[in-house]
């Protein structure tokens, strides 16, 4: 078994980030807002995955991040290419590249299986995005294992674990005076040759404490539920705000615009941007010329279940909920997945 | 993993537009030589992404079949109705487009080989289906009886009338021709087109229907053929929806867990039924 | 409270007189939420305390449009609390809910909590307990004590200087995320196409960049000029945690202090910096 001291671990990630983009959860935010709100966003500082400059940026002791891994492999906006005019006066396209390899450290396992649905979507079936790609490629996952599983997680009933190797490429678990360490892949053999990882030859690994798990809609409950009043009713309460999907790791939606934009130097730069959006948006599936297939709520709210749980199974493959709860906790009126599952699994079957 | 990035548009030049009805107009793209060779053919039922480079993309069926003398020069036939759509029809000759594609699935003309088929198209949604008449027409022996059927609302918003000739006079072919309500002016069929169809009445004998039309004629007219005893399987259809990729990543077109882009545009009536979420 | 707000639902459901009673419940995990009661039997689950501070309002508008084409549009009960009842009171006043489609179940107001049994600050600045409009109401109010300076946390970031008060703003724009939940959750919120989210990206475009971002709050902002009051539930439920309701409130102090002491919702006046059609424009049809 392999075992690193804190100290060490520090010193490494210190290193790291002078050579490499190093991505972790680490707090934002003004400290102190309003520690007693309903709403948990407000309470104080919250933790994101973004880039920082050292282990003293770390935040070490975190549920769950604000907003999912997902957002450094599909930014929010990203542009897809800049349109200029050449010599002769016709377009051409400049393709964004990006190249640079960089360690996304502290991922937690949900958010790696999130990484995997993703991969599923974006690279399973040809064309691949090659945006996706290349941050896929280019990036080393050093997974943060969860010493228990939080309130309102529910990775154990859709088939992770709070401190599953699966989906990183090196996995650190917490123990009395530092973190024994899993190399999973190649990769992370790779990165993991800088630690200096010492050798010990056993190493009482903790049982994280586990929710408890429910069991899942079947297919057939899910084909008997598609017309039901059910939805209505959910629906009823949704206010068809956007955050269940954004703070999603596994959603994938995105809208592709061309803009303009004049930098405060004065250069005016052209150019194709995606970026995030959402089947719960109102305009979401509206035509050009008005039509709107999916004009009223329940249908988006519906959508959005089916997606993850029998879409994404028959078209990709792949598991489309990893379980992280971040939709559970964000949204304003209590729109529950696990309360939706449970409601769907016991149902008589049709 | 491919290196061709499928959200690059290939870039071409609008070689020649004209009117084809009240607000949509015909437009012909021909690739820049250095893209030809990475832009493969196109078939009948497939789609693009026509970029006005700086205002943005949207999808359109391809309107042709390539061409083997004039090379690939893409007939895209739209309707001036979105933002997108305003740009195409104020570009100016000789101006740089995107074209994104050949997209989706296709019409298995090759599977329907020896069989007769009847067209249905409604409005502008006629134009998918040229590549189907002009397919058929250049291989008019491989396939018997050809009956087209073309509906508008009104005259003026009839697509493809100057070639309404040349498909009649094709052996083997009949076209019907119908306005929804009365026109002044109008002599022709005045009636639906299900109401056309239904006095037509082509046999279902050894017949495949393609239908193309806003999502309530699609339905109605699959009544209709069922009422003449077509089968589900005997009627193909090519739908549309909103999308921003066409290459089953952006989310947007699912029917259910059928991707529009991917697993369509074109399907069969048959899994369309079977769709768990409705296409109207 | 509870039990005059049960029986009363109970009543409207049972005699018809409306469809549907919008209150509060205790979902499973003992979080309270908005609940939508159909039948008489399930009024049970009605509840209604210091937990109960979403504002109901914002559903209105929404149940005010027949989902199918020539519907009857049906009536709704709503719980409505004093600030709500503002609210409520402008999107009459826009024609956007029509007043005998509603049936107005106010309730004598104690001032919300926070998680912790803390008031809500927004509470502590509120002199009002009973609503302003209501076909019943449910308790008794209570009296009113102290009320707190209105605008001392506009006035703080005010009296910041403008690089500080550009950072403090940047930096709290730069967590929006667009999720539109602010603009979802308002109730005076009601255009069905957003300035945001036009295709033809007119005015903002779709880029989740701090220009865009703040263009989006601004323009919400000043649209909700004299009709904003003030009920929070911005700030409530964004993700993000930006102080929200900080931008409405400053122009709601703005708009009193230039309009003669004008809050929105308080009268049957439409706010005076929006455009009335009179005369042949007046939509009266939906009085």
């Amino acid at each position: 078994m392999k075992f690193i001291e804190t100290r060490a671990l520090h010193e490494w990630l210190d290193r790291l980030a002078q050579e490499m983009p190093l991505i972790a959860p680490t707090a934002v935010g003004p400290q102190e807002k309003a520690p007693g709100s309903r709403n948990p966003a407000a309470q104080g500082q919250q933790v994101f995955y973004r880039e920082v400059e050292g282990a003293a940026q770390i935040a070490w002791d975190f549920t769950r991040t604000a907003l999912s891994a997902r957002e450094h492999f599909m930014p929010k906006t990203e542009t897809l290419f800049t349109i200029e005019t050449g010599p002769d006066g016709k377009a051409v396209l400049h393709e964004t590249k990006l190249a640079q390899p960089r360690v996304f450290f502290g991922i937690r396992p949900c958010d790696a299986r999130g990484l995997r649905v993703l991969d599923a979507v974006m690279l399973g079936q040809e064309p691949a995005d090659v945006y996706y790609a290349q941050r896929r490629q280019n990036t080393t996952l050093v997974g943060l294992a969860c010493p228990q599983m939080w309130e309102d997680c529910f990775c154990n009933s859709v088939g992770g674990a709070p401190d599953a190797a699966d989906d990183v490429d090196i996995l650190l678990i917490q123990v009395e005076g530092g973190f024994a360490v899993q190399v999973v892949t190649a990769k992370g053999e790779r990165l993991a040759a800088g630690m200096g990882l010492q050798e010990v030859e056993r190493l009482e690994l903790p049982q994280p404490k586990l929710n408890e798990q429910f069991a899942l809609p079947t297919q057939q409950q899910w084909l008997a539920s598609f017309n039901d009043v059910y939805w209505q009713r959910v629906g009823d309460r949704c206010l068809s705000c956007r955050i269940c999907s954004y703070v999603c790791p596994t959603c994938r939606c995105f809208d592709v615009r061309d803009e303009t934009v004049v930098t405060p130097q004065g250069e005016r730069i052209v150019r194709r941007v995606r970026a995030w959006d959402s089947c719960q948006g109102v305009n979401y599936r509206v035509q050009a010329g008005g039509a709107n297939p999916r004009a009223n709520l329940e249908q988006r709210l519906r959508n959005r279940f089916y997606c993850k749980y029998y879409y994404v199974p028959i078209d990709y493959a792949a598991d489309g909920c990893v379980g992280c709860g971040r939709c559970v906790i964000a949204c304003p009126v209590n729109i529950d997945i696990r309360e939706v599952l449970q409601d769907l699994a016991r149902r008589e079957p049709a | 993993m491919s290196e061709v990035n499928p959200m690059r548009p290939y870039l071409g030049t609008l070689v020649g537009t004209r009117p084809l009805a009240t607000g949509i107009r015909l437009f012909q793209v021909e690739l820049n030589p250095e893209e030809r060779e990475k832009f493969s053919l196109w078939r009948p039922g497939q789609f693009l992404f026509f970029s006005v480079l700086g205002v943005g993309e949207a999808p359109f069926g391809f309107a042709n079949i390539p061409d083997p003398q004039r090379g690939p020069v893409i007939e895209v036939a739209i309707n001036k109705v979105g933002h997108v759509t305003r740009a195409i029809h104020a570009l100016p000759l000789g101006a740089t487009v995107g074209i994104r594609g050949p997209l989706g699935n296709y019409f298995p003309l090759e599977e329907l080989k020896g069989q007769n088929i009847v067209v249905l198209g409604g409005g502008i949604g006629g134009a998918p289906l040229r590549p189907v008449i002009q397919y058929i027409l250049r291989h008019r022996d491989d396939y018997g009886h050809l009956t087209i059927i073309w509906a508008a609302r009104s005259p003026d918003l009839l697509v493809f009338t100057d070639e309404y000739d040349e498909w009649r006079a094709a052996p083997d072919t009949e076209m019907h021709v119908t306005i929804d309500k009365p026109f002044e002016g109008w002599t022709g069929n005045v009636g639906l087109i299900t109401q056309i169809l239904e006095e037509v009445a082509p046999s279902p004998e050894n017949t495949t229907a393609i239908t193309c039309g806003p999502p309530i004629m699609i339905y109605f007219v699959g009544k209709s053929l069922s009422k003449l005893g077509f089968s589900p399987e005997q009627m193909l259809t090519t739908l549309e929806a909103r999308m921003h990729c066409g290459i089953g990543k952006c989310g947007r077109c699912n029917l259910g867990e059928k991707l529009v882009c991917k697993d369509g545009p074109v399907f069969w009536q048959s899994e369309i039924s079977k769709f768990l979420e409705s296409f109207l | 409270m509870i039990e005059d707000i049960r029986a009363l639902a109970r009543e409207l459901l049972e005699k018809g007189a409306v469809k549907c009673v919008i209150g509060y419940e205790v979902g499973p995990t003992g979080r309270v939420r908005p609940a939508f009661v159909y039948e008489p039997g399930e009024v049970e689950r009605l509840i209604f305390d210091g937990r109960c501070d979403q504002n109901l309002v914002t559903y209105l508008t929404r149940r005010n449009k027949p989902r199918k084409k020539g519907e009857e549009v049906p009536t709704t009960a709503v719980v409505v609390k004093p600030c709500d009842a503002r609210s409520l009171r402008v999107l009459l006043n826009e024609h956007q809910v029509q007043r005998d489609k509603v049936y107005i179940i106010g309730v004598a107001c104690h001032g919300m909590q926070n998680a912790d049994g803390t008031p809500e600050l927004r509470c502590t600045r509120c002199d009002q307990r009973v609503p302003l409009l209501y076909d019943a109401l449910c308790g008794e109010p209570p009296e009113v004590l102290a009320v707190r300076d209105a605008y001392e946390d506009v006035q703080q970031i005010e009296a910041l200087p403008l690089e500080e008060r550009l950072a403090y703003w940047l930096g709290e724009l730069d967590r929006c995320i667009r999720c539109y939940a602010c603009r979802q959750a308002c109730p005076t919120c009601f255009c069905s196409v957003c300035e945001a989210e036009r295709d033809d990206s007119l005015w903002v475009g779709i880029a989740d960049r701090i220009p865009e971002k703040a263009f989006f709050h601004i323009i919400r902002a000043f649209h909700q000029a004299g009709r904003c009051t003030e009920c929070n539930a911005c700030e409530a439920v964004c993700p993000m945690g930006i102080p929200l309701s900080l931008i409405n409130r400053k122009i709601a102090k703005d708009v009193a202090q230039m309009m003669g002491g004008y809050r929105a919702g308080e009268s049957e006046e439409p706010t005076p910096l929006v455009t009335m059609l009179t005369g042949e424009e007046a939509i009266d049809e939906i009085h």
